[in-house]
């Protein structure tokens, strides 16, 4: 199917330096699955060039959640990707960073949406240890 | 499922989820204010009640819930067979 | 620190009751707008996330790590033609592994964002 596993800026608006999601791996009714390697030129990882921080694993999470109502809108003929912006983090629970060079796997999962605000929920892990979780409200202008 | 049930079951539910006290909700105080949603906060609502009923409130219908009793009446009539 | 000196600056700092209030300046110039969006700067909720992560690092003195983040409503878009400086009010106090924190991000016109979470002591 056209879109999983495309090219990730044909999904999501954001550009270099700040692209948090890799691929969109798999789309099944209201959820979805992305990845994404941590590398050490990563905006979100410090000076030491350990670990991915905290905010940048939230923005992989609503990135993931981009790529899904991108691919959506793209199903439905739209020609480039909604520019979507965080309304609400909430519930966000991180159990550790990700290191530098580990994959991070994404599941989301599309709630209820409303004028143009829709509740997801999101949950990451690095091979299958949940590290994350998080339900946030993505606000995408209408086109 | 009767309407006792209905209102008691919303009640507790938006009490927790909006973190006001269930005394508030008298049957014509105004949904909105009682629970102070913004634009943000309405489609938890929404949310809430899709969850609990399986009903899904369209924006049309959801401009004319604006009291407690609107909203027990709407889950009430809308109640999947 | 991830953003200091790159996404916002720290002006002004002062105490006002229970709560430290910092005047931080968002940096036009900083290399994210490149990407979020071209052509069109927003600040990324998730940096000014950061950006009260640090303050409260500052504050305390100590490392810390957003372990949980009750809510955090973004509740109007901000980018540096916007809203060139912002008041990021903290409120924290003790709390088991680290401390809680209540924030608010806002200026003369607007609430952009008001936060409430625990950050663990590293």
């Amino acid at each position: 199917m056209t879109g999983i596993g495309e090219d990730i800026t044909a999904l999501i608006p954001q550009r270099a330096p700040i692209i948090m999601v890799d691929r969109l791996e798999s789309v099944e009714g209201d959820k979805a699955v992305t990845s994404f390697m941590v590398r050490p030129d990563n905006y979100f990882v410090g000076a030491e060039g350990q670990s991915l921080a905290e905010a940048g694993v939230i923005e992989h999470i609503a990135q993931s959640a981009s790529a899904f109502s991108g691919y959506r809108a793209r199903m439905a003929g739209a020609a480039d990707a909604p520019v979507g912006y965080i309304g609400e983090v909430k519930n966000f629970h991180c159990f550790r960073c990700p290191r530098v060079n580990e994959v991070l796997h994404t599941t989301i999962t599309m709630g209820a949406e409303l004028e143009g605000i829709t509740i997801i929920k999101g949950e990451t892990s690095v091979d299958g240890e949940i590290i994350a979780d998080v339900q946030m409200k993505i606000f995408v202008k209408p086109q | 499922m009767t309407r006792e049930e209905i209102v008691e079951k919303v009640n507790s539910l938006l009490s927790e989820e909006f973190e006001v006290e269930a005394e508030a909700f008298t049957p014509e105080a105004n949904v909105k204010e009682t629970l102070s949603l913004d634009s943000l906060s309405l489609v938890d609502l929404v949310a809430i009640i899709q969850q609990t009923y399986k009903i899904k409130i369209p924006v049309s219908d959801l401009r004319e819930i604006k009291t407690f009793n609107n909203l027990y009446d709407y889950i009430e009539s809308h109640l999947p067979a | 620190m991830l953003l200091e000196n790159r996404y916002y600056r720290i002006i002004d700092r002062k105490a006002e009751g229970q709560d430290t209030v910092f005047r931080v300046a968002l940096l036009p110039d900083c290399d994210i707008y490149q990407g979020h969006f071209p052509g069109n700067p927003v600040c990324p909720g998730v940096c000014n996330i950061e950006t009260v992560k640090e303050c409260v690092e500052i504050l305390t003195g100590k490392r810390l790590f957003i372990g949980f983040i009750r809510q955090c409503r973004l509740t109007a878009v901000a980018s540096p033609d916007i809203c060139p400086w912002v008041n990021v009010r903290i409120n924290c106090t003790p709390a088991e592994e680290g401390f809680a924190v209540t924030a608010k991000m806002s200026d003369d016109e607007r609430v952009y964002m008001e936060y409430k979470g625990v950050m663990k002591v590293l």
